[in-house]
C-alpha cells in the first residue's frame, strides 16, 4: 500500500473528521447512486441518504479490521459495505414481512436474483462504477485545487481547459492577456497534478489503483511537454463524467 | 280514375296527419319550449343558428362519446379488477392508486352517458342554455364548496385545528422537519387590539406554527426554535409567540404566492435555456433573494436553508420564509448539520464535524452559498448537483454563470456580503445585452456599479440602520389614529402628530398604579408589624433557605472558578461575605446576576434548565450550556444555587464551566 494511503487510513482509524468528510464528500454521491440502483425503486430517496450514512459508519467499523495484505481494491471494498449495509436493510424489511414468501437478499453469489455479486460472494464492480469512483477522485482533486489556487486562478482553469475556451476569449472574459492566462492555467495545472497524486494516493489500495491516472493520460510527474496532453486528459475525463451523469440523471 | 285519386287523396291525408301535422306540432312545441327557456335565459344565443350544423355537431358529438364511453367502461371493469385483486394480495396502497383510478373512468363513463342520453338531444333541441347549467355550473358551485372545505380543515393530517389563543386557524400546511404544525389563519379582533395596543400591527391573514407537547413537540425543538424570536421580531418576520405549559406557538405573516421552486418549473418547462424577459426575470429573482439576505444579515441572522422551496414569490417580490434553522450569527453554539443538500455548502458539514462554533464562522457565506445555488437553478432548472463544480449545461450569459461560481466558491473567494453579490446581478440587470456582458464588467470585478444599484444599495442600506419606527398619532383623511411615522404613511397623507396621547396616558396610569401599588405594600407591612407590637406578638420567623457549609461545598466550587471569565449566579444571591471573599480571592472576576441576562436570555436559560430537568440531565446539559453561552453577556460560567437532593432548605452550589 503506498504511504499516502496508509497514512489516510491512519487517520480515518484516528477518526480524524476532516478525512471523514473527505470520504463523505468524495464517495457520498456514488454512494447513493449505487444504492439508488440497487434499490431499483424498492427505497425511497430517503433511506438511500440514510443507507449511504450507514455505509460510511460500517466502514468507520470495517477501517479498523481492514487487512491491505489481501489486495482488494478501494472501489470493490467500498462496495462490498455498501452491499452489505442494503442487504442488512431489506433483511429487516422482509423480515418484517416474514410470510409474504419473500427471502432475504443473497449475498452468496451468482444468484439469478443478485447478478451484481460475483462467485467469491463479493459485489462485482461494473464499469459505469469504476468509472464513476475514478472521476470522484478527479473531482475531489479538482475541489482541492479549487481551494487551494483561489476563485480567479481556478476561474481561468475552469474555462480553459475544463470548458474548452481558447485562452483569448478567456482573457477577454475575465479581463486580462493571454499571458497571464497561461501562467495562471500552468499554475492550477501543477496544483492538479500534485492534488491528484494525493487524492489517489489516499485510495491506492492496489497497484491497479494507482495505474489509473495513466491509464486514463492523468501523468502526474511534471513534464512541460506533456502540459497539453494532460490538459486535454483533463478536459475529457470531466466531459465524460459529465455526459456519464446526465445519462445517469436523464 | 276516381279510385286512384281518392287513394292518392286519403294517402295525403294520411301524410299530412301522420307526418306534416305532427312535425309542425313538434315544431311549434320546440320553438314555445325554445322561446320560454329564451325567456328565462337558458337557450344559448347561438342556438338561434339551428338545421344541418346542429345536426352534424350532434352526430358528431354522439359518436364521440359512444366511443368513449366504450373505452371508460372498458377501463373502469380491468381497473376494478386489478384494484380487487391488490386487496386480495393485502396491497393496500396499490388498492387504493388503482380503485381511485378505476373510479375515475367509472366517473368518465357516467358523464358520457349523461351526455349521451341528455346533454346532446338537449343542445340538438337548442337547449344548450339549461345543459350549460348542469355541466358548468354544478360542477363550478361543487368545486367552489369543495375549495370552501379545503380552506377549513387540516390538509396534512386528520383530527381537528389546535385552539391558540388569539387566533383563529383556517388551514394546515404541510409542515417542514420541526416538529411543529403549520397553519393559516386570522388574528381575533381581541387579538388585533391588544397588539395594537403595544404597538404591534398584526395582518389580515398570518401563519401560526404550533408545537404542541402532548402532539410529539419536545421542549429541545421548542428551544431550538425560540432562539431567533427576538432579532426574527425586530426583522418583522415574528408577530407574536406564547409558550404555556403544552403548547409553544408563533405567530409569522402570511406570504401570498407560488414558491421559487414552481416558478423555476413554471421557466423551464420547454427543456429550454432562459433567455430575454425569462432571464431576466431570473436574475430579478436572484437579486431579490440577495435584499432578504441583506435584511437577515443586517439584523444578526443566519437563515440557514436558503432553497427555492423556501422562497415565496409574492406581489412585493421574493421572500425568504421558514425560520426553523434561523440562528444567531453570534451564537456560541456548536455548528450543526442542518440544512438542504445541495444547498448547503459542505464546508458547513466539515467545520460541523470539527465542532466548530457558529460565531467562529460567518454564517453570511454560507447563506451566499445557498443564493448563489439557488440562482443556478434559476438558470438550470435543476439543483447543482456537483457543488461549486458542477457544470452549466443550459445556455446561459457567462457574467451570471460566473456569479454563481463566486458565491459558491471557497470561503475565501465568496462573495463578502449579500450585497456585493446584488451589485453584480444589478448591474446584470442595467445591462442591454446580457449575453455580451462580460464577467470583467462585474462590479465585484473592478466593473461600474450601476447607478440605480448604487442608489438603491445605499438607501437599503441606510434603512436598515434606522431603527423601527415610533408608533405615532397620526392625521390622515380617516381621521387620527396610532400608526408609524413612516415616508410612506406621509406619502399616503397621514401627518405626524406627534406622540400618540393615548399612550402617553396609557404610561402614566402604569406609573400610578405601580406607585399605589408600592405604598399598599409598604403600608400594610407597616400595619401589621405595628399591630404584632401591640398585641406583644413576636414576628413569625420567615422560612429562610440555608447555604450549605462552606467548607464543604463551596471551596471546592470555587477553587474551580476561572478569574479570566465573567461568573453569572442564577437561582438567588451569594451567601453573606462571599462574594467579598470571592473577589479577594479573585479580584479581576466580573459577578453577574441573571438580571443581566436581556428578557430573551433570561427565559431562555430558564426554559432549557426545565428541559434538562425534564430530562433526567441536570444543570450540565448541553441546552443549559448553549441558552446560557447564547445571550450571556460576554464568556461566562454558570454557578447555579439550587436546592440540596438531601436537605430541600439547603441550597448548593454546581459550577457549570464555559467552554
Amino acid at each position: 500500500m503506498h504511504e499516502l494511503t496508509t497514512h489516510f487510513v491512519g487517520r480515518l482509524r484516528s477518526r480524524d473528521p476532516d478525512a471523514w468528510f473527505e470520504l463523505w464528500e468524495t464517495f457520498g454521491p456514488i454512494l447513493r447512486a449505487q444504492l439508488a440502483r440497487w434499490g431499483r425503486g424498492r427505497i425511497g430517496q430517503e433511506t438511500v441518504q440514510d443507507l449511504s450514512q450507514e455505509t460510511l459508519t460500517a466502514l468507520a467499523g470495517a477501517i479498523d479490521r481492514h487487512d491491505p495484505s489481501k489486495g482488494a481494491k478501494f472501489s470493490t471494498w467500498l462496495l462490498a459495505i455498501a452491499k452489505y449495509t442494503l442487504s442488512d436493510e431489506m433483511d429487516r424489511r422482509n423480515a418484517l414481512k416474514r410470510g409474504a414468501g419473500k427471502r432475504p437478499l443473497s449475498l452468496s453469489g451468482g444468484t439469478e436474483d443478485d447478478p451484481d455479486m460475483d462467485v467469491e460472494g463479493g459485489p462485482r464492480p461494473d464499469v459505469d462504477y469504476e468509472a464513476a469512483v475514478f472521476e470522484a477522485k478527479v473531482d475531489a482533486a479538482l475541489r482541492q485545487v479549487e481551494r487551494a489556487a483561489g476563485f480567479a486562478d481556478f476561474e481561468v482553469y475552469r474555462q480553459r481547459v475544463l470548458e474548452g475556451r481558447s485562452g483569448r476569449e478567456v482573457g477577454e472574459a475575465l479581463g486580462t492577456s493571454e499571458a497571464t492566462i497561461s501562467r495562471k492555467a500552468a499554475r492550477v495545472r501543477d496544483l492538479l497534478r500534485e492534488a491528484l497524486t494525493q487524492v489517489f494516493g489516499r485510495y491506492a489500495f492496489t497497484d491497479e489503483d494507482w495505474d489509473e491516472l495513466t491509464r486514463n493520460g492523468l501523468e502526474t510527474s511534471p513534464k512541460k511537454a506533456q502540459d497539453a496532453a494532460f490538459d486535454e486528459a483533463v478536459g475529457e475525463v470531466w466531459m465524460r463524467a459529465v455526459r456519464r451523469r446526465r445519462q445517469a440523471s436523464g | 280514375m276516381e279510385i286512384l285519386g281518392l287513394t292518392f287523396a286519403a294517402l295525403g291525408l294520411v301524410l299530412v296527419l301522420v307526418v306534416v301535422v305532427p312535425a309542425t306540432l313538434v315544431w311549434i312545441a320546440i320553438r314555445v319550449v325554445g322561446l320560454v327557456f329564451r325567456v328565462l335565459g337558458l337557450r344559448e344565443p347561438s342556438s338561434r343558428a339551428a338545421g344541418p350544423g346542429r345536426v352534424a355537431r350532434w352526430t358528431r358529438d354522439t359518436l364521440q362519446d359512444a366511443g368513449n364511453l366504450l373505452g371508460n367502461l372498458v377501463g373502469a371493469v380491468s381497473l376494478g379488477v386489478f384494484s380487487l385483486t391488490q386487496l386480495l394480495l393485502l396491497r393496500t396502497a396499490a388498492f387504493r392508486r388503482l380503485g381511485s383510478a378505476a373510479g375515475s373512468e367509472a366517473l368518465a363513463a357516467a358523464g358520457a352517458i349523461y351526455r349521451l342520453l341528455l346533454g346532446h338531444p338537449l343542445r340538438l333541441l337548442g337547449l344548450g342554455g339549461l345543459v350549460r347549467s348542469l355541466e358548468q355550473r354544478i360542477p363550478a358551485a361543487l368545486d367552489a364548496a369543495y375549495e370552501a372545505e379545503r380552506r377549513s380543515v387540516p390538509t396534512t393530517r386528520g383530527g381537528a385545528l389546535p385552539s391558540v389563543e388569539g387566533y383563529q386557524l383556517e388551514r394546515e400546511l404541510v409542515a417542514g422537519g420541526s416538529g411543529a404544525r403549520i397553519f393559516v389563519g386570522r388574528p381575533t379582533p381581541e387579538r388585533v387590539r391588544d397588539l395594537g395596543s403595544r404597538g404591534r400591527r398584526l395582518p389580515e391573514q398570518v401563519v401560526v406554527k404550533v408545537f404542541t407537547l402532548t402532539a410529539g413537540s419536545t421542549l429541545p425543538q421548542i428551544l431550538r426554535e425560540s432562539r431567533a424570536l427576538e432579532p426574527a421580531g425586530r426583522l418583522g418576520l415574528v408577530l407574536d409567540h406564547c409558550l404555556d405549559e403544552e403548547q409553544f406557538h408563533y405567530v409569522m405573516p402570511f406570504v401570498e404566492g407560488p414558491s421559487l421552486q414552481d416558478e423555476i418549473d413554471t421557466l423551464h418547462q420547454g427543456d429550454t435555456p432562459l433567455d430575454g424577459e425569462a432571464l431576466r426575470r431570473a436574475v430579478a429573482h436572484a437579486r431579490e433573494v440577495c435584499d432578504e439576505l441583506q435584511r437577515f444579515h443586517g439584523e444578526g441572522l443566519w437563515h440557514k436553508d436558503v432553497k427555492p422551496a423556501n422562497l415565496i414569490v409574492s406581489s412585493e417580490g421574493v421572500r425568504l420564509v421558514d425560520l426553523g434553522l434561523v440562528t444567531p450569527l453570534a451564537s456560541a453554539l456548536t455548528l450543526t448539520t442542518h440544512g438542504t443538500e445541495y444547498y448547503r455548502d459542505p464546508e458547513l458539514v466539515r467545520l460541523a464535524l470539527r465542532g466548530t462554533r457558529v460565531n467562529q464562522v460567518d454564517g453570511v457565506k454560507f447563506d451566499l452559498y445557498g443564493a448563489g445555488a439557488v440562482l443556478f437553478a434559476l438558470l438550470e432548472g435543476t439543483f447543482p448537483a456537483n457543488g461549486s463544480l458542477t457544470p452549466f449545461e443550459k445556455q446561459s450569459p457567462e457574467a451570471l454563470r460566473f456569479v454563481v461560481r463566486r458565491a459558491m466558491a471557497d470561503l475565501e473567494s465568496r462573495y463578502a456580503n449579500a450585497a456585493e453579490m446584488a451589485h453584480d446581478l444589478e448591474a446584470l440587470l442595467a445591462a442591454e445585452d446580457l449575453a455580451s456582458f462580460k464577467p470583467m464588467q462585474l462590479p465585484s470585478m473592478g466593473g461600474p456599479l450601476p447607478t440605480r444599484g448604487a442608489q438603491e444599495a445605499d438607501t437599503a442600506q441606510a434603512a436598515r440602520r434606522v431603527p423601527a419606527p415610533e408608533w405615532r398619532t397620526v392625521q390622515g383623511p380617516g381621521g387620527s389614529e396610532t400608526g408609524p411615522s413612516t415616508q410612506a404613511a406621509r406619502d399616503l397623507g397621514w401627518r405626524d402628530m406627534g406622540e400618540d396621547p393615548r399612550q402617553r396616558r396609557q404610561r402614566r396610569r402604569t406609573r400610578r398604579a405601580v406607585g399605589a401599588a408600592l405604598i399598599t405594600v409598604v403600608l400594610a407591612t407597616l400595619a401589621m408589624h405595628g399591630l404584632r407590637f401591640l398585641l406583644g406578638a413576636e414576628p413569625e420567623a420567615p422560612r429562610r433557605m440555608h447555604f450549605a457549609p462552606l467548607e464543604d461545598a463551596w471551596l471546592p466550587v470555587l477553587d474551580g472558578v476561572r478569574a479570566e471569565r465573567g461568573l453569572l449566579v442564577l437561582g438567588c444571591s451569594l451567601p453573606e461575605g462571599l462574594e467579598e471573599d470571592l473577589l479577594a480571592r479573585l479580584p479581576d472576576l466580573r459577578l453577574w446576576t441573571e438580571a443581566d441576562l436581556p428578557p430573551a436570555g433570561q427565559a431562555a436559560l430558564r426554559l432549557a434548565l426545565e428541559v434538562s430537568q425534564a430530562q433526567g440531565e441536570g444543570p450540565h446539559s448541553e441546552e443549559v450550556r448553549r441558552a446560557l453561552w447564547d445571550h450571556a453577556p460576554g464568556p461566562v460560567d454558570l454557578l447555579l444555587l439550587e436546592p440540596s437532593a438531601l436537605d430541600r432548605e439547603v441550597l448548593v452550589p454546581r459550577l457549570i464551566l464555559g467552554p
